[in-house]
């Protein structure tokens, strides 16, 4: 591993990028349809990072490219339809945000945090699925370490109440196969596809 | 918060996450890399022909813009312009069979062929005189370009894989070097010394 103190910015970078490549590419495919998106954001990210080295936290930097990717998230969806006019000449492949092979998908646990406003769904997954604290949820979302356990508390609360509801449903839909869950609406990302067959 | 009749709700979701780091593929990271190599390859580019920014230019390692046009090609990019003062390099270079060219991170150096070395500013066979942190002098055994009898030069950044490998520059050391004004080229253009490859260098410069 390269030496994250070094002095150039080009050595800072690359050490940026070999320690954070994988959880924000990671974050991006979580949170968008295809897999090039999530490259497109990745690469943007970093691209950012990189000519604004010096501004880089130097001891966690990862909040601070999560919330550079959720404003380029952002940007992406706003301008998704040229995009994607623009996806059929650019692309070599446009795939689905890969899940992970060989494990159930947790229908129940997708379309409780489906049927939640983005708010908190966004605050729920930076805390199960990136693991990120109080701390540095109010560094990726800009807000502050207090109004993060507020917000948090309140999601949770609803996310226990909206799971609970859903596992009920899941188990009547077993023991009554022609009660069938509909489309996930609301949310970005295969993962969520997959919840909904 | 848990669930008076089960697994903490958050617990649950977490087990779902659908895309954990260590499942990233290797294929997309390498894409993303490329994508940032080429945006770095053109700051570095464009930075050294503004001449406001020139000190901040000197800063990325050592990198002059024959190392620019290296690292474009290098990183397959479309920056494949004909190198300063000499023959086009490849455009889509395969990839370079030479154990000191690449490197970790980012780097994917150069193909190495000695028919680039007249490409370069500064080619000389050297032996070390001294080394003072970063600064190398060497006496020079053969010139083929610019070098004089003796040379100071800056290593490269260690610490940049981006930048590829370099030797461990030590006093007794014989290497063939080559440099873009004061700063030695890396990416398997700067070598520990053999005759065999020596006598490629010369080739090189014969013509």
């Amino acid at each position: 591993m390269t030496n994250p103190t070094a002095s150039s910015p080009l050595a800072r970078f690359d050490a940026l990028f070999s320690e954070h490549q994988r959880p924000v590419l990671a974050y991006a495919m979580r949170r968008t349809q295809t897999l090039a998106d999530a490259e497109d954001v990745a690469a943007e990210t970093f691209t950012i990072a990189w000519r604004k080295i010096d501004a880089v936290p130097v001891e966690e930097p990862l909040p601070w490219l999560y919330a550079v990717a959720r404003r380029v998230l952002a940007n992406h969806r706003r301008g998704n339809g040229r995009r994607e006019r623009l996806a059929a000449l650019l692309r070599v492949e446009d795939v689905a945000t890969p899940m992970r092979a060989g494990e159930d998908v947790d229908g129940p646990a997708f379309l409780a945090l489906a049927s939640l406003s983005p708010a908190d769904q966004e605050l729920l997954r930076l805390v199960a699925w990136e693991e990120l604290g109080n701390q540095q949820i109010a560094a990726v979302l800009e807000i502050t370490p207090n109004a993060v356990a507020i917000r948090l508390h309140r999601a949770r609360a609803r996310f226990a109440e909206a799971l609970a509801r859903e596992s009920r449903d899941d188990d009547l839909k077993h023991l009554d196969p022609s009660r069938t869950s509909g489309e996930v609406k609301g949310t970005n990302g295969a993962a969520w596809k997959g919840a909904a067959k | 918060m848990s669930m008076a009749n089960g697994p903490d709700p958050i617990d649950r979701l977490g087990a779902a996450n659908p895309t954990r780091a260590d499942d990233v593929p290797d294929a997309s990271l390498a894409r993303v890399s490329a994508r940032i190599q080429e945006h770095i390859v053109t700051d570095i580019q464009n930075t050294s022909t503004i001449a406001p920014r020139r000190r901040q230019f000197a800063l990325f390692g050592g990198l002059a813009l024959a190392g620019a046009f290296a690292l474009a090609i290098a990183f397959g990019s479309n920056l494949g312009a004909p190198a300063p003062g000499g023959a086009p390099i490849a455009a889509n270079p395969s990839p370079s069979e030479n154990p000191a060219a690449g490197g970790g991170g980012l780097a994917s150096c150069l193909v190495y062929d000695p028919a680039n070395l007249p490409t370069f500013e500064i080619v000389f066979d050297g032996t070390v005189t001294a080394v003072d942190g970063d600064k190398v002098t060497f006496d020079v055994n053969e010139d083929w370009k610019g070098a004089g009898a003796s040379i100071t030069l800056t290593a490269p950044d260690a610490n940049v894989a981006l930048l590829g490998e370099s030797p461990d520059f030590a006093v007794g050391g014989r290497y063939l070097v080559t440099a873009a004004g004061s700063n030695i080229n890396s990416c398997g253009y700067t070598l520990d010394y053999s005759a065999a490859e020596a006598a490629k260098w010369a080739a090189a410069f014969a013509s």
